[in-house]
């Protein structure tokens, strides 16, 4: 649900949970970039960063500036003035996926649960445009939502998780796709492996000059399913620093 | 450009640079890194008369040995390591002039886990995303990403005092910290205390927990008795179990409880987000205490208000300055 005011709840003592409801949605997620923008706009003293995600704006503030009872006041007095955000900015983004074989061995499991086969299951998810609603846990690594999917794909995740998941890795957890920026633990199904960077620590191709990390949240991706050939030429494009991201600049609304 | 000063010998087990962190990136999963006794890095640099945030090495369970190739002035606080130069017992809190030549060697910590070596001038590394912090995880900052090796050459800023001045500068006994004081964590509850029984939450603010060996940079985890949540509807969003909520931002410092068992405390390279219930938040000026936990200690989480956990983090933050040190020429 979405609450009638937002909750304000202290993470610490230079941190706030701006929570404005508990659900997993595009409509909890357009307030939240919402708010975030307002709080943006606002340039409150004493706030050093804001984190939007899918119900929640996690800020940052020194204490020593502005005290917590003073900041909540304050955004208090923004909540009231937030417009509803019907349309946002939002590039549709394409990145190239090799799903199945040794990095999609979670493939027929996640068939299994969703009663259809493997080809299916990759097909529905090539087909179908997904949202990012949060980025976060490790650098850049983007939580997907399917937008009107064909059927719902929906998956648990790994009871224990698993020590390694490579680089690149797209995996589904619940009915969340999440990419795997860096090498990591994981406890998401594993479906695939991109061959191209969505997190660039040297900064290296054109798309990352500004910022190491690729995807923000409010962008729509599109997963494009590929063979060993063009994997393997792409990933090669990449080394290369030749590779153009297909990305285009539109708006959207739900 | 900075001077080639110090060659690492050494590494230690887990040595990086760090400064006071990186801000702006949070919204992207990257976490804010810095040093993780914020305390300990100011005072070094006060005492060697850099900029409170300026860049030091951090050294974790144990420490780097470093051949010196220029002169220079150093300081080592936080963790007290068996320490020696040239094979004389070196003191920590205070300055100390180092050759070209001499060896300077740290071995085991023997109070508190986190030491820092700050320069005079500071460690000279690019600045990445704003800041000389290493992520490892990331592989953002520091010496290419990465925790220190051996063969790294070290090169440092020009120092913004005069050497000769900076010789026989003590930090004032009462402003360091005792050893034995990190044996109790403070912390704000929030933001999902509500999630938790509040008999849980007494057994939380009222039993020992063990340092668990998985601890570092990224989390400590604690060990002790087991938490248990309030019923809940079910939820599709939050996940079965009822530690799940739906995802939320972590703060540096949130305690989660997985299962409601082993409490994980973000340290300053800690997840940006997660789906656990986060109990309470270790207040910001006891992360410097949680810096300094050895392995396998026992610990008792102390609740305060926000209010409280402010006044405490001004006084750190205050306490950092020419007043308390000594100097004697």
């Amino acid at each position: 649900m979405i609450y009638e005011t937002p909750r304000y709840l202290y993470s610490g003592d230079q941190y706030l949970t701006v929570e404005i409801g508990d659900e997993m949605t595009l409509r909890a997620n357009f307030r939240v970039i919402g708010l975030d923008r307002a709080l943006n706009e606002a340039g409150i003293k004493g706030v050093i960063e804001t984190f939007p995600g899918w119900r929640s704006v996690l800020l940052s503030y020194d204490s020593l500036v502005i005290h917590a009872e003073d900041l909540i006041s304050e955004i208090k007095g923004v909540v009231e003035q937030i417009p509803e955000v019907k349309e946002v900015p939002s590039r549709l983004i394409e990145l190239p996926v090799k799903y199945k074989g040794r990095w999609g061995p979670d493939l027929e499991f996640i068939a299994q649960q969703n009663n259809i086969s493997v080809d299916e299951v990759v097909r529905i998810h090539s087909e179908t445009i997904h949202w990012v609603g949060m980025v976060g846990f490790t650098p850049g690594s983007p939580q997907l939502m399917q937008l009107n999917p064909p059927l719902l794909l929906s998956v648990r995740k790994y009871i224990s998780p698993r020590i390694y998941t490579p680089q690149g890795t797209v995996a589904l957890g619940g009915s969340i796709t999440a990419i795997y920026p860096v090498v990591s633990p994981g406890g998401y199904q594993m479906m695939g492996l991109t061959p191209v960077p969505i997190y660039d620590r040297f900064q290296s191709l054109d798309i990352f000059e500004a910022s190491p990390v690729l995807l923000r949240i409010g962008d729509r991706v599109k997963f494009v399913r590929v063979d060993d050939e063009e994997f393997d030429y792409i990933r090669q494009q990449v080394w290369e620093c030749s590779y153009r991201y297909k990305i285009k600049e539109e708006t959207f609304s739900p | 450009m900075g001077k080639a000063t110090l060659e690492v010998i050494q590494p230690g087990i887990f040595t990086t640079i760090q400064d006071l962190g990186r801000r702006g990136y949070f919204a992207s999963g990257i976490p804010p890194s810095g040093a993780m006794d914020r305390f300990a890095l100011r005072m070094g640099n006060l005492l060697v008369k850099n900029p409170l945030e300026e860049a030091g090495i951090e050294m974790t369970a144990m420490g780097i040995e470093v051949r010196v190739l220029e002169d220079t002035v150093i300081a080592l606080t936080g963790a007290c390591f068996d320490a020696n130069l040239n094979g004389n017992p070196v003191r920590h809190w205070q300055t100390l002039e180092v050759h070209k030549g001499d060896m300077l060697s740290l071995a085991k910590p023997t109070t508190g886990w986190r030491g820092y070596l700050c320069v005079a001038g500071g460690i000279e590394v690019p600045h990445v995303l704003g800041s000389k912090s290493t992520y490892t995880l990331g592989g953002l900052g520091g010496v290419r990403g990465r925790v220190l090796k051996k063969g790294d050459v070290l090169e440092v800023g020009p120092p913004r005092a005069p050497l000769g001045s900076l010789g026989c500068r003590k930090v004032k006994e009462a402003v360091v910290p005792k050893a034995g004081a990190q044996k109790e964590l403070r912390v704000v509850l929030g933001p999902q205390d509500d999630h938790v029984k509040e008999e849980s939450i007494e057994v939380f603010l009222n039993s020992p927990y063990r340092v668990s060996i998985n601890s570092n940079r990224v989390g400590y985890r604690f060990e002790g008795p087991q938490l248990f949540f309030k019923e809940r509807e079910k939820s599709q969003d939050a996940g079965a179990d009822p530690s799940n909520i739906v995802d939320d931002g972590n703060a540096i410092g949130a305690i989660q409880i997985p299962g409601g068992t082993e409490p994980i405390c973000l340290g300053p390279d800690g997840v940006t987000m997660g789906g656990y219930v986060k109990l309470a938040c270790l207040i910001t000026a006891d992360m410097d205490r949680m810096a300094q936990l050895r392995l396998r200690d026992y610990v008792r989480f102390q609740n305060v208000t926000v209010d409280e956990a402010r006044s405490i983090l001004e006084q750190s933050v205050r306490s950092v300055k020419e007043e308390n040190i000594l100097s004697h020429s």
